[in-house]
């Protein structure tokens, strides 16, 4: 069964409706160093979707900018070509996120408050750490559920097996998942992030989040530090966030993750860091409803 | 703990669906309020490692309900701001209790439900599990509690499932409803 499941599952990543080309477009160049930002904002504002794109998340709450934006070329100057990237890897996930995933009980806007909470927490994790990314964390946060989409169905069917699975053998639901469907949420998330073209930092934070040491060794440090980041920014979305799912809390710390990454976590150190994400709930939530008041959820 | 502690009974979708329309005020982490209208019908946001703490004066129909994120506020840098009054365990109960009585309900005939401190797995890892913020928020509240003489009537903690309760004040019932699962009645 597993393998014409598995089969089906591989289908519907390549019937994910394709990005725009604009946004590949922008992607690109941002991956070029010799673009200029003038050479940016004359390709961006030729497109009006793009363009109402950008400046709807430069205005967000969740990127914080104190000064409302009103064109792209001060899009563009004032918020960076690294955030730049983010709201661009952003626009091509959003359709995707927007989706519902029901076989992990997630309902329609879930996936994005869920992935946008792991986005923000995983962003504040890394600017503790001196030598993280910090935008990059954000959206190695904000994609890292994305495979859910496509595993929803085969989830549903089997979900009471996976979860007594996960029991019987005390392993976490994504090795279940693995077991019982024949390829996990993470495996299913790297393929649709390689077939949208996203660099290899963030394909295999996506592949190995949930338990970054499992990850090949020939991943560099810093890769691997943006993945530690996402990996306690998930589990703590799972414990202090909304709009998880019926997975729950059934995932387990990577100790040795946090030490390879040299992530100081002193005593006290993680009742301090859920005491500062959970301030930034109310910034999650109102991204969030206004999201839905523009019926982009 | 007792042995009826952790009694529980079924609700039906209908009265589950009919309780989430009547909805009137989303319980976030950090919030803590006090209700004598009947009307109100009170929504935690997800329960994972938080807890909801509830008190319910059947005789004055005064209720109170905080939404716990940590144990103790002495773990952090900045003390718990005003508007998340519920933040902490060690600030949150007296402050409940504090304002509970001030709108009339007597802790004497009051009856005391928990629910939340969910954990992540932890799989034989040495030296126990340094996310378990779960069980350390029941720990505290069930200690600080116990410390005020007040008795705990129903709980429904750990586990590793994320939570939504309902709080109704016109009966005072305390609704369950864990993510994917069906829900009861504590």
């Amino acid at each position: 069964m597993p393998k014409l499941v598995v089969d089906d599952i591989l289908d519907k990543i390549e019937q994910l409706p394709e990005p725009p080309q604009i946004t590949m477009r922008v992607r690109q160049m941002l991956e070029d160093e010799t673009t200029t930002a003038e050479q940016l904002a004359d390709v961006i504002k030729l497109d009006a979707w793009f363009t109402g794109q950008i400046l709807k998340l430069s205005n967000s709450a969740a990127y914080g900018l104190k000064n409302r934006i009103a064109s792209v070329k001060e899009a563009v100057a004032i918020v960076g070509f690294r955030v730049l990237k983010s709201m661009v890897y952003t626009i091509l996930a959003s359709s995707t996120l927007s989706e519902s995933a029901q076989g992990y009980s997630l309902e329609k806007g879930d996936l994005w408050h869920n992935g946008l909470t792991c986005a923000l927490y995983a962003k504040h994790i890394a600017s503790k750490q001196a030598d993280v990314d910090n935008e990059l964390a954000y959206t190695a946060g904000l994609l890292h559920g994305i495979g859910k989409v496509v595993l929803s169905d085969a989830v549903g069917v089997n979900y009471a097996d996976i979860e007594s699975l996960a029991y019987k053998k005390r392993i976490d639901f994504l090795s279940a998942e693995e077991e019982v469907v024949g390829i996990n949420h993470c495996q299913a998330g790297a393929r649709i992030a390689k077939n949208w073209g996203l660099p290899a930092v963030l394909i295999n934070s996506i592949a190995y989040y949930n338990k970054p040491s499992s990850a090949p060794d020939d991943i560099d440090l810093n890769a691997f530090k943006v993945m530690t980041c996402v990996h306690l920014a998930n589990l703590l979305t799972h414990m202090i966030g909304k709009s998880n799912g019926a997975d729950g809390l059934m995932y387990a710390l990577d100790n040795e993750a946090l030490s390879r990454s040299s992530l100081t976590t002193g005593k006290g150190y993680f009742d301090k860091l859920v005491s500062e994400l959970v301030d930034l709930n109310p910034v999650i939530q109102s991204t969030i409803e206004s999201m839905r008041a523009s019926k982009q959820l | 703990m007792n042995a009826s502690e952790n009694q529980v009974e079924e609700i039906s979708s209908q009265e589950l669906l009919t309780t989430q329309e009547a909805v009137t005020e989303m319980i976030d982490l950090g919030d803590l309020k006090i209700s004598n209208k009947a009307s109100d019908v009170f929504c935690t946001s997800q329960l994972g490692t938080g807890v909801a703490l509830i008190l319910f004066d059947a005789r004055n129909r005064i209720g109170g309900i905080t939404h716990i994120a940590l144990p103790d506020s002495n773990i952090a840098d900045t003390p718990s701001s005003d508007d998340q009054p519920g933040k902490y365990a060690n600030l949150a109960i007296p402050k409940l209790v504090e304002q509970f009585n001030e709108r009339g309900g007597e802790t004497m005939t009051t009856s005391v439900k928990l629910v939340g401190g969910a954990q992540l797995f932890n799989f034989g890892g040495g030296g126990g599990n340094i996310l378990n913020i779960g069980a350390r928020n029941a720990t505290a509240i069930r200690a600080a509690l116990f410390k005020i003489g007040l008795v705990i009537e129903k709980s429904d903690t750990g586990g590793n499932k994320n939570k939504v309760v309902y709080f109704k004040l016109a009966s005072g019932q305390v609704i369950v409803n864990p993510v994917g699962g069906d829900a009861y009645e504590i």
